[in-house]
């Protein structure tokens, strides 16, 4: 027969009692306590184990760079507003068809394979029409949508817009169609410009502006000093949604994220001087070394070398620069970041994730805003971003749980209307004829010409039946926009 | 193994004298607490049932989706999550942060799997638990995985108590990370929460005969490596 337990011989009611009234009031202080995190130190049998990982790893990148260089690569979609869905998007031409929704409150860049970029502008509505090795046709209904094709004599890209048609023989552009008016500026390259009344063709070169309004065709040299298509997404959000009148006053409700990236330029400029040791190359150093700060002041070493690099994402952010920009932000740390940031910035930290890719580090940004800030404006974005995560990534329950509590919680705001459409897409995913219906209910009675309207009427026309793949906005396998 | 196991089935099933066991009870804290006076019954039975009303009331306004509720399940509860999460993890760091975004996260996509709104308390303890479990397990394979061995340095900055309490705390945390999970965070509820024994137990969502064997068992791994540390030895006293 087993013996016994001995009995405990010690007690540590004090060290219990002490120790808990120690955490509470560090909890009651509100400062976060920490109790060092441990320095690692390697040991010489560790360090051997951990060379044969490395290496093996070594190896592990070699041949999936091999392996990368040696596949084709036809065009595709690779970041953006693609990144959710890469696995999907791989097929490419797979993605004709469907509709991209840029969202009131931000831009939808797309990135493609050969280097070209679209970007839908805050507010605007836009189709993808086909997408293959020589080029992609892509459909603007509605707002303002900035290309930067990378032209070949192989590819052919298209902007339709109305009755007229952009075709791209290079390569830098931007093409606003709202309320019949076509606008369309060249900074670089050429294209030609034809469909109704503008007959066989215009060509356009770069520095000339095309406008079409009520029939009058006039072209004109672009205004010196004219926004070029690379000035910062403040700017040019702005000025999307001042034409797309009632979104703009949504935007000015809710501030853009890249607001924020001013600021955090401020801060780089502020607090790092001259001839600091920040890392070579990066924006936020050419701009330190050249901006007001006096020279020859003492520098701050690491903590300034470390505010420089906790920029540096924001500013790759704001290049478009997603991927490099979330990678950057890795280095910092993420975590790091989620817990310091502001909400301005975080949002602008959830959407780098999301373009890149990441819908687990976007949710883990978004849920930090709404967490941290939970009154905060900018937490009704977060939540119709972790709503519409959710639904890329098929959980259509959830995604309805968010966009059910941005209309309860923020029944003015800016996505108000699409949060709705988007709960009828949920309630379509999960066969619920009778959610569907009130949400389609719901959204006629907000938004009778929006882009789920013709998705609504068909609800309630043919009842459940109605089969996801009509929905404009979103493809829970894809990304926003990307189609299955 | 087979020792153990002898051992713990001794303790269950054919049990120890009845005085042994309560001694052992004693020493863990896991004798029911004595039931309050009828005074203080009647004191605290009002502010009580008014909570619980309240909490009710807010799972039943999170249920509809009612504006600001979320903010006001963090506003009422975030303490106690934050809580909790402390006393099992032992920091609160930017971690346990995330964690405490999660603990709301769940409760709020889960509230309609409660059944009991009035016990809302006990169900965000859980998930806090559950949550903390998680991270326990995911660090340790993390740490795993790093092939790096974590070296004790002194703590220089971030300090959150006296000296001497600090290095107690960190050597406490110190001991729990080598004890096993399931019998980690009973430990440090009963221990630093101060929770009975049914809460505790509904806490680990285990029975009770599980969650006493869990204290019994991490008690004594707790001691035993605690005499290995001269920075406790002053807390320690002779049972």
């Amino acid at each position: 027969m087993t013996p016994p337990p001995t009995p405990p011989h010690l007690r540590a009611d004090r060290l219990w009692r002490s120790l808990a009234d120690a955490q509470d009031a560090a909890l009651a202080r509100g400062t976060p306590p920490a109790l060092r995190t441990p320095r690692l130190r390697r040991s010489r049998v560790r360090a051997r184990r951990l060379g044969a990982a490395l290496l093996m790893a070594g190896a592990a990148v070699t041949a999936l760079v091999l392996f990368a260089v040696r596949a084709p690569r036809p065009l595709r979609g690779v970041g953006g507003g693609f990144a959710g869905g890469v696995a999907s998007v791989s097929g490419g031409r797979d993605e004709a068809g469907r509709t991209l929704v840029a969202d009131a409150r931000s831009d939808l860049p797309l990135q493609f394979s050969n280097g070209s970029s679209l970007t839908f502008r805050a507010g605007s509505t836009g189709r993808m029409q086909r997408l293959g090795d020589d080029g992609a046709q892509v459909f603007l209904e509605e707002g303002r949508l900035e290309a930067h094709v990378v032209h070949t004599r192989t590819t052919l890209w298209m902007v339709h817009a109305g009755p007229y048609r952009v075709r791209v023989t290079g390569t830098r552009f931007e093409v606003n169609w709202a309320a019949a008016r076509l606008d369309v500026s060249l900074f670089e390259g050429s294209v030609v410009i034809d469909g109704a009344e503008l007959g066989a063709g215009v060509p356009l070169r770069a520095g000339q502006r095309l406008t079409v309004d009520r029939g009058v065709v006039r072209t004109e040299l672009l205004p010196p000093g004219a926004p070029d298509g690379t000035r910062d997404l403040t700017g040019a959000s702005a000025s999307a949604s001042e034409e797309l009148g009632d979104r703009a006053g949504a935007r000015a409700k809710s501030p853009a994220p890249s607001e924020a990236m001013g600021a955090s330029e401020a801060v780089v400029d502020r607090e790092a001087p001259a001839g600091s040791d920040a890392p070579a190359g990066s924006g936020a150093s050419a701009r330190v070394s050249g901006g007001d700060a006096p020279s020859g002041a003492p520098a701050k070493g690491r903590a300034v070398a470390v505010a420089i690099d906790e920029n540096e994402w924001l500013m790759l952010a704001k290049q478009s620069a997603y991927a490099e920009a979330f990678s950057s932000a890795m280095r910092v740390g993420w975590r790091t970041l989620c817990h310091r940031l502001d909400a301005h910035r975080l949002l602008t930290l959830g959407d780098v994730a999301r373009y890149a890719g990441s819908r687990p580090r976007a949710q883990q940004a978004f849920e930090s805003l709404v967490a941290r800030f939970p009154r905060d404006p900018l937490a009704a974005d977060a939540v119709f971003s972790l709503g519409r995560l959710a639904f890329e990534s098929d959980q259509s329950d959830r995604a309805a749980r968010w966009f059910r509590r941005y209309v309860a919680d923020w029944p003015q705001g800016p996505l108000v209307d699409q949060a709705v459409g988007r709960l009828v897409e949920c309630a379509i995913h999960m066969h619920d004829g009778e959610a569907a219906r009130d949400a389609a209910r719901a959204y006629l009675l907000r938004a009778p010409t929006g882009p789920h309207a013709r998705l609504a009427r068909q609800v309630l026309r043919d009842g459940a039946g109605v089969t996801a793949s009509a929905a404009p906005g979103l493809s829970p396998r894809g990304s926003p926009g990307v189609p299955r | 193994m087979t020792g153990r196991v002898g051992r713990t089935l001794f303790v269950e099933q054919k049990g120890l004298p009845q005085g042994h066991l309560q001694a052992v009870d004693r020493l863990l804290r896991i004798v029911p607490s004595p039931p309050p006076s009828p005074e203080d019954d009647g004191q605290d039975a009002g502010a009580v049932g008014t909570k619980l009303a309240e909490d009710a009331r807010l799972v039943a306004r999170l249920r509809e989706g009612a504006p600001r509720a979320t903010v006001e399940l963090v506003e009422r509860h975030g303490t106690h999550v934050r809580r909790v999460l402390f006393r099992v993890l032992g920091s609160d760091d930017s971690e346990s942060g995330d964690l405490f975004q999660e603990v709301i996260t769940q409760a709020w996509e889960r509230i309609d799997q409660l059944s009991e709104p009035r016990a809302l308390k006990a169900w965000l303890t859980q998930i806090a638990v559950f949550t903390a479990r998680k991270a326990i397990r995911r660090r340790r394979r993390r740490r795993w995985l790093t092939f790096f061995a974590d070296v004790p340095e002194p703590d220089v900055e971030g300090r959150w108590a006296g000296p001497d309490m600090q290095e107690a705390a960190r050597c406490v945390y110190r001991i729990l990370e080598r004890i096993p999970v399931d019998e980690r965070i009973p430990f440090s509820l009963r221990m630093l929460e101060d929770l009975d024994l049914e809460a505790t137990a509904r806490a680990c969502g285990t029975s009770l005969a599980t969650v006493r064997r869990r204290l019994v068992k991490a008690e004594r791994r707790f001691f035993k490596m605690a005499r290995q540390y001269e920075a406790l030895a002053p807390w320690l006293e002779n049972a």
